[in-house]
């Protein structure tokens, strides 16, 4: 078990979802940060950044997700910009999604991976979830 | 959309049909004038040189005469068209037709006199009379064109009749013998000829005027084309974007109905997983086990409905790229491990070394592999094995994934791409399942060029194969 705990910021609009991976995070020992919104996210990580993000890709308007993962990616500066995300949605796996898509005022190209550590299925499966940040966050301390 | 009726259109034509009339006026009548200035230089230098150079017995100054009044009207002439010309540039039809008329009459008479002073039915100056009724035939409406045929002919009958019977004096050059022009077994073929002469203006004439319809009908015909084919472009267009509309519009639809779904299934999944303090009884577990069961069922659903009537739309939807296969196949197995860790199958890669990208669409051909590869997952016991390999000769892609799964019987083989469909095994081996995965996976690769082939032994596996033909832009692709 860590002494410290680690903190997740879960980044989704669905507060029924927000509450079912707070609570697999928290059986597994997991600090963690909600945000309704991508102008939320970005509060809450620069107030106090997180170990990792799981990001709704298709968040109000369907591209708020790629929007949130390319800002961070670009425009804020180490460590934020580093931050590992994990993608979880609903329709992941008929949705443009590890790509970004086409039509993004030229800041990325199709065909471009997004930048992410990851994609997962929602209803995420418990079990799964929690292998997987374990694998991007690497063993406790 | 504004109706075009059929008096508008037939308004439009004649509107149309005046206009051609009164460019090519407008383009003739300046030619014209040209043409009389050589004429009536001709006429003075012609006369000068024939009687001083060449000494011809020529009335002179009748003939300069004549020159100078053709030059003189002709001034007149071209100062009427240029007066004429409406802010359009053009000539007004009728105006002008009447100014055609007028300058061929003034050309016959002028024509007439020289032929009279040049030796009247010896002269050869009087196939200068075909070349005005030529000239007539394409700027005049055959009627009118025939009329001054007539006139012409009148004019020259007259000529060498008046001179025959000796009522005007005759011009002799001295080519003939000095009762030439009097020689009725003479003058008769030549009057004759002139029948034929006009007879011939007739029939160019109306020769030219079939070829104006001709042309009129073809710019015509051109004309409905072009509009024709701007509708049918608009009436594509149109349904291109209806179908993205709708295409969207199910994008919506299907996360709306996918939200509350997988949000429900989420609050099951946590009670399922012991993850609450209060756990409910063996009977409760069941039978929330079952909800979840179900819940997940509903969600397959929605993705595959939505993922087909992408798949039908893809040409319109995804545009190809080049794509990165080797990361984009181990991207697709790494999503794919916790299902086969949960399925007990061992999931490997056989790619080779240097795979060179392909031309398809991302999420098109991503689809395709997980679909395949969630499939030879869930059909294969434990214990078993799903191989994802990779090879490109010179001709295409190759893309295979095996299974040492439950296999398709060979009579079902045929059937496994339609919509829905599920063989008796795979029902029995795995109830869950929409029967939608291998249509999606047919109608995207058939989107981007390709095709899938199958070969499978019932009990022993399958293996399903995507072939995506290079492509070689010639036009879309800048340098490399």
């Amino acid at each position: 078990m860590a002494t410290e705990s680690k903190r997740i910021l879960v980044v989704d609009d669905d507060p029924d979802i927000v509450e079912s991976l707070k609570m697999v995070l928290e059986s597994a020992d997991y600090d963690v940060d909600t945000a309704g919104s991508a102008q939320e996210a970005f509060a809450r990580i620069q107030a106090n950044p997180p170990a990792l993000i799981l990001l709704d890709i298709m968040m109000p308007d369907g591209t708020e997700g790629f929007h949130f993962v390319w800002r961070l990616r670009n425009e804020y500066p180490e460590p934020a910009c580093n931050i590992p995300i994990l993608v979880l949605t609903a329709i992941h796996s008929t949705t443009q999604l590890r790509f970004y898509p086409d039509q993004t005022d030229g800041e990325y190209g199709p065909g471009e991976f997004l930048p992410v550590q990851g994609f997962l299925d929602k209803p995420v499966e418990p079990s799964g979830l929690l292998r997987k940040i374990s694998e991007v966050l690497g063993p406790g301390e | 959309m504004a109706p075009v009726g059929k008096v508008a259109r037939g308004e439009s034509l004649e509107v149309a049909q005046v206009q051609v009339a009164q460019r090519e006026l407008t383009e003739r009548l300046p030619w014209l004038c040209s043409l009389r200035w050589l004429a009536a230089a001709g006429i003075v230098s012609l006369t000068l040189g024939s009687a001083y150079l060449l000494h011809f017995p020529l009335p002179v100054v009748p003939l300069l005469v004549i020159g100078a009044v053709v030059a003189g009207y002709n001034l007149l002439l071209y100062a009427w068209i240029i007066a004429l010309r409406q802010p359009t540039g053009l000539v007004p039809l009728r105006l002008g037709t009447a100014l055609a008329h007028l300058q061929i009459v003034l050309d016959l008479v002028a024509l007439t006199g020289v032929i009279h002073f040049t030796g009247g039915i010896e002269s050869p100056l009087g196939g200068y009379l075909v070349f005005h009724m030529v000239i007539a035939s394409t700027l005049l409406q055959p009627l009118a064109a025939v009329g001054q045929a007539l006139l012409a002919s009148a004019l020259y009958g007259a000529l060498i009749f008046l001179e025959a019977t000796g009522r005007l004096p005759h011009y002799s050059l001295g080519f003939a013998p000095p009762d030439f022009y009097r020689d009725f077994a003479v003058v008769w073929p030549t009057l004759a000829l002139l029948s034929v002469l006009y007879g011939s203006i007739y029939l160019a004439t109306s020769i030219v005027q079939r070829l104006r319809q001709r042309e009129r009908e073809l710019s015509d015909l051109t004309e409905a084309m072009e509009r024709e084919k701007a509708r049918t472009e608009t009436a594509y267009e149109q349904t291109q974007a209806a179908q993205l509309m709708q295409l969207r519009y199910m994008y919506r639809v299907s996360h709306e109905l996918r939200r509350p779904l997988s949000a429900a299934a989420s609050l099951l999944k946590v009670i399922l997983d012991g993850l609450v303090q209060e756990q409910p009884d063996a009977r409760t577990t069941d039978m929330l086990r079952r909800a979840y069961s179900r819940l997940q069922q509903g969600l397959d659903l929605v993705v595959d409905l939505l993922a087909l009537s992408q798949a039908r739309e893809a040409p319109l939807r995804e545009p190809r790229v080049w794509l990165d296969l080797t990361r984009l196949l181990e991207q697709a197995a790494d999503e794919m491990t916790d299902f086969s860790l949960q399925q007990g199958v061992t999931l490997e890669l056989d790619l080779e070394r240097h795979l060179g990208p392909v031309w398809a669409q991302a999420e098109g051909l991503s689809t395709v592999v997980r679909n395949l590869l969630a499939n030879a997952i869930k059909y294969t016991p434990p214990g078993g094995r799903v191989t994802i390999r990779a090879t490109q000769d010179g001709a295409a892609t190759h893309l295979a994934i095996s299974d040492t799964g439950i296999g398709i019987a060979p009579e079902d083989l045929p059937r496994i791409f339609e919509e829905f469909f599920r063989t008796p095994q795979a029902r029995e081996y795995a109830a869950p399942g929409t029967g939608l995965g291998l249509a999606i996976v047919k109608t995207i690769v058939e989107a981007n060029g390709g095709e899938v082939r199958v070969s499978s032994r019932l009990g022993e596996g399958s293996t399903f194969e995507v072939i995506l033909p290079h492509h070689y832009p010639e036009m879309d692709c800048e340098g490399d």
